[in-house]
């Protein structure tokens, strides 16, 4: 219904005067037979500011009106005011009437006219009104996205979808609360709330976040809490990741600026994510896990940016849909080819030279293919120090992607990846000196095969379904002095990843699905029984291994079938999400004993489950009550509560297991015994939207690990070499201040705060992690400068690894050269670490051609960061060895 | 501008990562061992062996150091990374009071607590896994010497080589290997010789009664030592090859020491190979500014334990 406001004017009653004359009582003069009669009557327009104002008024009129019955003069007898005179004078001065008659005669007469000026309001029912609309735009690009479904769910049959503008609209909302969902085929249903008041239009605004181009799936994440299935994760957009400093414009890198990362060791791409090893780190593309982010050295990552369409780094209480691993979790989603024409991009760099095209063959199918090799192995001894690789490692890599996806069906579609990636690191350090000549050979490469199946059902469920195929080796080979090391292995690696995804209710979303990996490991291992070194070996840069030495072949398959469930549960303001995951693992092997002589390699068997942690609790009447509770699904859980427009808090917990390294089951080198590790996480804080784009978050977390390898410290003989008894806990806090990009300036502030221990056996006391770093700040800032230019900064500060100081030595008399002798475990660290990075960048644009040229700096300062600790001969004097110092990548990329 | 557009596309040098060390080891700057020498320097369990060790201080050789021995029974554990057990560093002193030499029996159980003879597995418990060996298949134990020096407590560990026997290999190959295996021996110097390519100047003989007369250079002069050692001080022997599951014969190879109490060497350490057969190694020597007597050893050592030493003089003219 309508208010109306209804103008009308009464009209008053006419008083006439004849003009010119009195009446005469007894006199036979002149007599008035019949009055003037008002044929056409003429509004007065009612002067807009009286009527605004609900201002009133009368006009008393003198009005002439001939024997034709035309109006002459109008005089104002009584005015109101001068707008009210004027109006009522135009308007009488239309007027139209019948003439008076005197004497039955037509004759002009003069009447008096009062002309009222009211307001009288009347409610007039228009007919069906608008009272609740809105639009949908993508949040970052102000873009207005289309066939979003918005629906009032507790009104039957309101439903919309926003048109080409993204706008939506309601009509006759009955007043109230309402619910308000939206979604779209591929999106995450949100739900929110909106009050339409009495007589009042609701105009909303919804930003959304496009996950890309407009065919692909969206999700909220302003104004309705964004159900998200990790309690904490960190989303970066790839335009934003590639123009981070540091990055040289490799998106994946930016991975290693995120809250919760610590920076690794030098010479070295580990991914050290809240306190955890770097293999308990999981990476996972597509759902499918591969065994390194980065290549050796950390230059570069081995998958090309541009078929990653996002990263999602989840530090900890990752959900039921993935495991295997005790630390953080790395989810790279690959992105939809273009849909049309040919594309690509040719780049180069003092790195590496790469290179992809793509292009739509049909308009169903689309192909990429990309690769990328390095050269600065050949590029950097010619500038620098020829002995520059005895300090630095300098590997050589390449890597290869082929895509193809093809569109069976509008919501169904079909993709074939083949990934593969390469690193070599060769040097050799010859001497005159027998036990000083020092070679290092290590090779190592993983391909993967990638089947994809994804189709959105009519009812809005989805199945995905991922096999793959993978092939993972490396070679390790060095020698110290006469004492080799030599490791290699190689790992097939099948896998089945299905999962099946359904709104229940309004409020409810289940999805269900199998994660099964098989890994058949063949290894070899020659030489040092100390080197590779282990998490926990007290280590001293460039110390020679022990002498003794063994031989070992074995082969190792552990299966793994992990049927897991989550739900994602909305409850007004707080949204959860529960999961299960069941994850039994078989593991084979042989041999169980070291082979020795003509006697036939013996083989084992285990089955195992990460059980939940109840044993580990106080032991008590009522946990011994939950024993029974050790055998069951871990549970894994994220919650969110909205507890105002602004304010999220959000919390995760979980329990998580991993299978046994197979190079740690050796008889000879390791123990083939080992099972599971286990670990359980907790985690909270809160996340607060300072402005749209500019977000605070706050979290807390700690973690507890069992049945973690380290070696024996029991003197031989010995069964095995390692053992199963080590704890591990983890905990602190990180601080987020970030925003998103906005206006062309995006960039963030993080610090942590964390300690990372490690208690090998029963008897020895806690000692830091090896990777414990107490302090992480990063500070990352880009900003647009307009004509193509982009100007980027980025400063760390870290604390520096722990080590274990030497405090005396002896010499060795077999080899004439010293044993350091060790003080407290990781009782000191290296200093800490400072660095400014910047990156200009300039962007042109010629025809359908893009090109850009950049400058990435490293250590701007040229700040002489201690790397690692080292000693003279006989550990009587200490120095470090340093980082690089200044160093600039210089690029080009052109893309089409 | 070339070079600055060169350096500008490539990365910057990374020559100044290399720390500062100070003085190499070849430089005697004080009190030092270089050497505990055991004679045999390997023996079966139960075996006599002697020990003596070569000491130096900047004015040469330390004729009757004061060292207290001790023979540590404590098995390396996998956790650490030395080869001794850090027990070892504090078990007490075999010897009551010091000497310069010490001589003491292996233990009788050594290739059990150092070698390849696991004891039997406990019931219910898988059996347990023995020593490994070396690269040239043998075992150690170690024994400490603490020299009480001017500076200080001075720690240095022989490790005296113990003949067991083959672990983990066939009878056939085990009994060959008791019948045809021989202990090592201490490789010999031969001499130490200046300028061998001209004046050929003895600084060292094996077995001399006298000393040879001290030989003179002038300061800042560059000078060739070449030691020769005895045709017989590379040994070849048997060693179960672990990885390839072979019984190899392998030759030592030899690896010689320098140390003197001024100027610079161009090599810590010289030596040869087991595929070099020349029975001589050398170096050049750069004679410090200042004049005065400069003391020279040289340690040769072999792959097996083996160790000879020898000390030589020098006198330093402006």
């Amino acid at each position: 219904m309508r208010r109306a406001l209804a103008l009308s004017v009464a009209l008053a009653a006419a008083v006439c005067t004849v003009a010119g004359g009195t009446a005469r009582a007894d006199d036979e003069g002149p007599q008035i037979t019949k009055p003037p009669k008002l044929v056409k009557f003429v509004p007065a327009v009612y002067p807009k500011d009286k009527h605004d104002a609900h201002v009133t008024g009368s006009v008393l009129l003198s009005i002439e009106i001939g024997d034709d019955g035309k109006v002459g003069e109008v005089e104002v007898v009584k005015g109101a005011a001068p707008d009210f005179d004027a109006a009522a004078v135009a308007a009488a001065k239309q007027f139209i009437f019948e003439p008076a008659e005197i004497d039955h005669q037509p004759a002009p007469v003069k009447i008096t006219y009062r002309y009222d000026f009211t307001i009288v309001e009347q409610i007039v029912k228009a007919g069906p009104q608008i009272n609740f609309d809105g639009m949908v735009i993508e949040r970052l690009s102000k873009k207005p996205l289309a066939r979003v479904s918005v629906k009032i769910t507790d009104l039957e049959g309101a439903a919309a979808v926003t048109d080409l503008d993204g706008r939506f609209a309601f009509t006759d909302v009955p007043a109230g609360t309402h619910k308000i969902q939206l979604a779209h085929p591929k999106l995450i249903t949100v739900m929110t709330e909106e009050t339409i008041a009495v007589g009042k239009r609701r105009t909303v605004k919804y930003l959304v976040e496009e996950k890309d181009d407009e065919d692909e799936g969206i999700s909220i994440v302003v104004r309705a809490p964004r159900i998200k299935k990790e309690a904490v994760e960190t989303r970066i957009r790839t335009e934003e990741a590639r123009r981070v400093p540091g990055t040289q414009g490799d998106t994946l890198k930016v991975v290693q600026n995120l809250p919760g990362v610590a920076r690794s060791s030098f010479g070295s791409g580990d991914l050290i994510i809240w306190g955890a090893a770097p293999n308990e780190t999981k990476v996972n593309v597509d759902g499918v896990q591969i065994p390194a982010l980065y290549h050796v050295g950390g230059f570069r990552s081995t998958i090309n940016s541009d078929l990653v369409r996002s990263i999602n780094l989840s530090p900890g209480s990752y959900g039921a849909d993935y495991g295997r691993g005790l630390g953080g979790l790395v989810r790279i989603d690959l992105g939809p080819l273009p849909k049309e024409g040919t594309h690509g991009y040719v780049a180069a760099d003092n790195l590496d030279a790469s290179a992809l095209l793509s292009t739509a063959l049909t308009p169903r199918l689309r192909l990429a293919v990309a690769g990328r090799i390095s050269y600065l192995d050949q590029l950097l001894p010619l500038v620098t120090s020829a002995d520059v690789g005895d300090f630095v490692p300098i590997p050589r890599y390449d890597d290869y992607q082929a895509r193809a996806t093809l569109a069976l069906r509008p919501d169904e579609e079909l993709a074939l990846t083949f990934l593969g990636s390469d690193d070599h690191l060769k040097r050799a350090i010859p001497s005159d000196d027998p036990s000083e000549v020092r070679a290092q050979n290590i090779d190592s490469g993983w391909k993967r095969v990638i089947l994809r199946y994804a189709r959105l059902l009519p009812d809005g469920a989805s199945v995905v379904v991922t096999p793959s195929f993978g092939i993972d080796t490396s070679s390790n080979q060095e020698l110290f002095g006469s004492t080799p090391v030599d490791v290699r292995s190689t790992t097939y690696q099948y896998a089945l990843r299905a999962a099946y995804r359904r709104r229940v209710g309004l409020s409810t979303t289940l999805s269900f699905g199998v994660d099964m990996q098989a890994q058949s490991s063949t290894l070899d291992r020659n030489g040092s029984l100390t080197l590779p070194a282990r998490e926990g070996d007290p280590f001293v840069f460039g110390q020679p291994p022990r002498n003794d030495i063994a031989s070992d072949h074995w082969n190792v398959l552990v299966i793994d079938t992990a049927p897991y469930a989550n739900a994602e549960i909305t409850l007004g303001r707080l949204s959860l999400v529960p999961g299960l995951r069941f994850e039994p693992v078989l593991i084979e092997g042989t041999p169980s004993l070291p082979s020795g002589g003509a006697a036939p390699p013996n083989g084992y068997s285990s089955f195992s489950l990460p059980e939940n942690p109840v044993d580990q609790l106080p032991n008590s009447q009522f946990t011994r009550t939950l024993k029974a509770l050790r055998y069951l699904p871990n549970p894994r859980i994220a919650a969110a509560f909205r507890a105002t427009k602004k304010l999220t808090l959000i919390a995760g917990a979980g329990i998580y297991g991993q299978p046994p390294d197979p190079q740690d089951m050796s008889p000879v080198f390791g123990n083939p015994t080992i099972g599971l590790s286990r670990a359980a996480h907790l985690s909270g804080g809160f996340n607060y939207k300072l402005r749209p784009t500019l977000t605070l978050e706050v979290i807390g977390f700690y973690k507890r690990m069992w049945d973690l390898v380290s070696r024996n410290d029991v003197p031989p003989p010995v069964a095995d070499q390692l053992t199963q008894n080590e704890i591990g806990r983890a905990y602190g806090g990180q601080v987020l201040l970030r925003q998103e990009l906005l206006r062309g300036f995006f960039g963030w502030i993080t610090y942590s705060l964390t300690r990372s221990e490690r208690r090998d056996h029963p008897n020895t006391d806690w000692r830091l992690f090896d990777f414990d770093q107490t302090q992480a700040l990063g500070l990352v800032a880009s900003y647009q400068l307009g004509h193509g230019w982009d100007l980027g900064v980025r400063f760390r500060y870290t604390t520096g690894f722990p080590r274990t100081p030497v405090v005396n030595s002896y010499q060795d008399s077999i080899t004439g050269q010293y044993n350091p002798i060790f003080g407290p475990y990781n009782s000191i660290r290296i200093p800490s670490f400072y660095q400014l990075d910047a990156r200009i960048e300039r962007s042109f644009v010629y025809r359908r051609a893009k090109m850009n040229v950049f400058l990435d700096v490293q250590n701007l300062t040229d700040r002489q960061n201690p790397e690692e600790i080292i000693y003279n001969y006989n550990f009587q004097v200490r120095s470090y060895i340093t980082g690089f110092p200044t160093l600039a990548v210089l690029g080009a990329r052109v893309e089409f | 501008m070339k070079r600055i557009v060169v350096l500008l596309l490539l990365s910057a040098a990374a020559s100044g990562c290399k720390p500062d060390l100070g003085t190499p080891q070849s430089l005697i700057i004080g009190p030092t061992i270089l050497a505990i020498r055991g004679t045999p320097p390997e023996a079966a369990e139960g075996g006599m062996a002697t020990y003596d060790a070569l000491t130096v201080d900047v004015a040469g050789t330390i004729a009757a150091p004061e060292i207290n021995w001790a023979q540590c029974l404590e098995p390396n554990p996998p956790a650490n990374g030395n080869d001794v057990s850090n027990a070892c560093l504090t078990i007490p002193d075999d010897t009551t009071a010091p000497a310069p030499t010490f001589s003491a029996a292996l233990a009788t159980n050594a290739c059990t607590l150092f070698g390849p003879d696991a004891p039997p597995p406990m019931k219910g418990q898988p059996p347990m896994r023995p020593a490994d060996p070396d690269t040239t298949g043998g075992f150690y134990q170690p024994v400490r010497a603490t020299w009480q020096s001017d500076a200080g407590p001075l720690l240095a560990f022989a490790l005296q080589r113990i003949t067991c026997r083959l672990a983990n290999a066939p009878t056939d190959i085990a009994a060959m290997y008791a019948t045809n295996y021989v202990a090592n021996k201490n490789p010999a110097l031969a001499d130490l010789v200046l300028d061998p390519a001209g004046a050929m100047t003895t600084l060292y003989a094996a077995g001399q009664t006298v000393t040879p007369q001290t030989a003179t250079i002038s300061a800042g002069q560059k000078v060739t030592l070449q030691a020769d050692f005895s045709a017989d001080a590379a040994e070849t022997f048997l060693v179960w090859n672990v990885l390839t599951l072979t019984l190899d014969t392998q030759r030592e190879s030899l690896r010689l020491s320098w140390f003197a109490t001024g100027g610079v060497f161009e090599h810590d350490a010289t030596g040869r190979s087991q595929t070099e057969v020349e029975p001589f190694t050398q170096n050049v020597w750069t004679a410090p500014m200042t004049p005065g007597p400069v003391y020279f050893w040289v340690v040769l050592r072999d792959d097996r334990g083996g160790i000879d030493f020898a000390a030589a003089k020098l006198d330093i003219t402006p």
